[in-house]
């Protein structure tokens, strides 16, 4: 099969953090929601896909590109938005424009011009001027109007309100319509990565945790209800994770495994990594 | 690169009109007092600081790490800075030498030298300040620049109480193209400095 972002056990040692071993494989025309707790290590692999920051060891392939040696060319396919990150605070929309057009050989005018108007950014503003929101908006439209093939998505819908990230999220299934582009991204707001991603990547303190398909993760795993004698019936390897509470127990299960009668309700993506992480605490 | 320069020009569009004041001000006092060598510093000066403004600009929107996802490499964003110091820095050189025509008595030599030395001067501290800039950052580099103003200037006074410096007369004569070959191996040894340090800067 082939990829359109491979790593391929990648580690990056620091004294306090470390990234151990990571693998991600994300097939071409897919997208990918990459999951996580603040701190454990989401944007330091952000940063080592784009080589923002040396890996210790390992391999990273950007559609199908070796992402150090060849990154200039695969660059002018790579559409990024980074928390934060942007244009300096003098410059206005249409000197962006300007610029961008010198520094991407396939910028298209005429889709950013559509896009900074259907995000209503306005021309003569300068980014200092911006809300957060807006910024946002700004990089979304940078990494989408020129010849894109993978957009590598740090925090893109947060800040913004749930009607822009719906729209938002209408542009990005807009883009994976072609069945070679692809999408990378992390969110902590999980119902967007629920509706729109195929798989699930969850990374805990440097390491995944979790890679699955969403379809299978959602089958696969249910929120089990029950008194804490009934709890104590069914075989631990399956429970990922659990609470108590007034009621009795809540706990996050492999479906498969529950035999007899059980209430089980559905997990949601949220459920599957709050309890796994809490677990993972324990 | 052409992009790069470009971005900077334009961002720095908001201190053009402050900095034309300024001119028009010292121009002022100039003519009144006839001696324009305050205003040829001044202007070299402001030039100068242009490109260190750019740095911290791109620091604080943390631009360099967005840039680096763009099909722009390290070594664009370096030689991007060096070339807007030697934009800048011939700007304020054309100003120079426009103001010397107007305002200087045109009979001495020394009068038309002083625009290229200070010229020379904008590049050598360039070349000092860029590479502790692109190591440590605007904020923190803050320190160093204010050495690199005060060292030169301490050493020159302290030479100058300690009486006859007695300079041959081959060297003072051969002293212009003394200082230019320098000023070269000065940028050269700063552009490499500064790729190396960026090259290894994990944003």
């Amino acid at each position: 099969m082939e990829f359109a972002l491979q790593l391929q056990n990648v580690s990056k040692n620091y004294k306090d953090f470390s990234l151990d071993n990571i693998n991600i494989s994300l097939p071409y025309g897919c997208i990918m929601g990459f999951i996580g707790e603040n701190g454990s290590g989401k944007t330091t692999t952000i940063k080592l896909i784009l080589d923002l920051i040396k890996r210790d060891s390992g391999t990273i392939t950007i559609l199908g590109q070796d992402n150090i040696k060849d990154i200039k060319k695969v660059k002018e396919n790579i559409g990024v938005v980074i928390d934060e990150s942007c244009f300096p605070e003098m410059l206005t929309l249409a000197e962006v424009n300007c610029i961008l057009k010198n520094i991407y050989k396939t910028w298209d005018n005429n889709k950013f011009e559509i896009l900074t108007k259907q995000f209503s950014l306005q021309k003569d503003k300068k980014i200092k001027d911006y809300s957060k929101g807006m910024k946002m908006k700004l990089s979304i439209a940078i990494a989408l109007a020129h010849d894109t093939k993978i957009l590598i998505l740090d925090e893109a819908t947060s800040g913004l309100d749930p009607l822009i990230r719906d729209e938002i999220l209408d542009v990005f299934r807009d883009f994976i319509q072609n069945d070679r582009h692809s999408i990378f991204m992390t969110s902590h707001i999980i119902s967007d990565l629920e509706k729109i991603c195929d798989y699930i990547t969850m990374i805990h303190h440097g390491k995944i945790i979790l890679n699955q398909s969403t379809d299978e993760l959602m089958e696969s795993y249910g929120i089990l209800k029950c008194s804490e004698a009934d709890f104590k019936t069914i075989n631990p390897a399956i429970v990922k994770g659990f609470r108590k509470n007034s009621f009795g127990i809540e706990a996050l299960v492999l479906k498969n495994g529950i035999r007899g009668n059980f209430v089980i309700d559905n997990a949601s993506i949220e459920d599957i990594m709050v309890y796994s992480v809490k677990e993972a605490k324990l | 690169m052409k992009a790069l320069i470009i971005k900077d020009l334009l961002n720095l569009k908001g201190q053009y009109k402050i900095i034309i004041a300024i001119f028009v001000f010292y121009a002022m006092i100039s003519f009144g007092s006839s001696d324009a060598s305050f205003l040829f510093g001044m202007i070299s000066v402001i030039m100068v600081l242009l490109t260190i403004t750019s740095i911290s600009y791109d620091e604080r929107s943390k631009w360099d790490k967005y840039a680096l996802t763009m099909p722009v490499n390290r070594q664009d964003i370096v030689i991007s800075k060096y070339l807007l110091g030697l934009i800048l820095a011939s700007v304020a050189l054309v100003l120079n030498l426009i103001f010397t025509l107007l305002f200087s008595d045109l009979s001495t030599s020394e009068s038309v030298a002083v625009p290229f030395a200070l010229f020379g001067v904008s590049l050598l501290f360039l070349a000092l300040v860029l590479p502790p800039l692109f190591k440590y950052g605007v904020e923190k580099g803050r320190f160093i620049m204010m050495m690199i103003f005060f060292v030169p200037t301490g050493v020159i006074i302290i030479a100058s109480k300690m009486g006859n410096i007695s300079i041959g007369n081959d060297i003072l004569n051969n002293l212009p193209y003394i200082l230019v070959i320098s000023l070269i191996i000065a940028v050269g040894i700063s552009i490499k400095a500064s790729l190396r340090i960026y090259n290894n800067k994990e944003m």
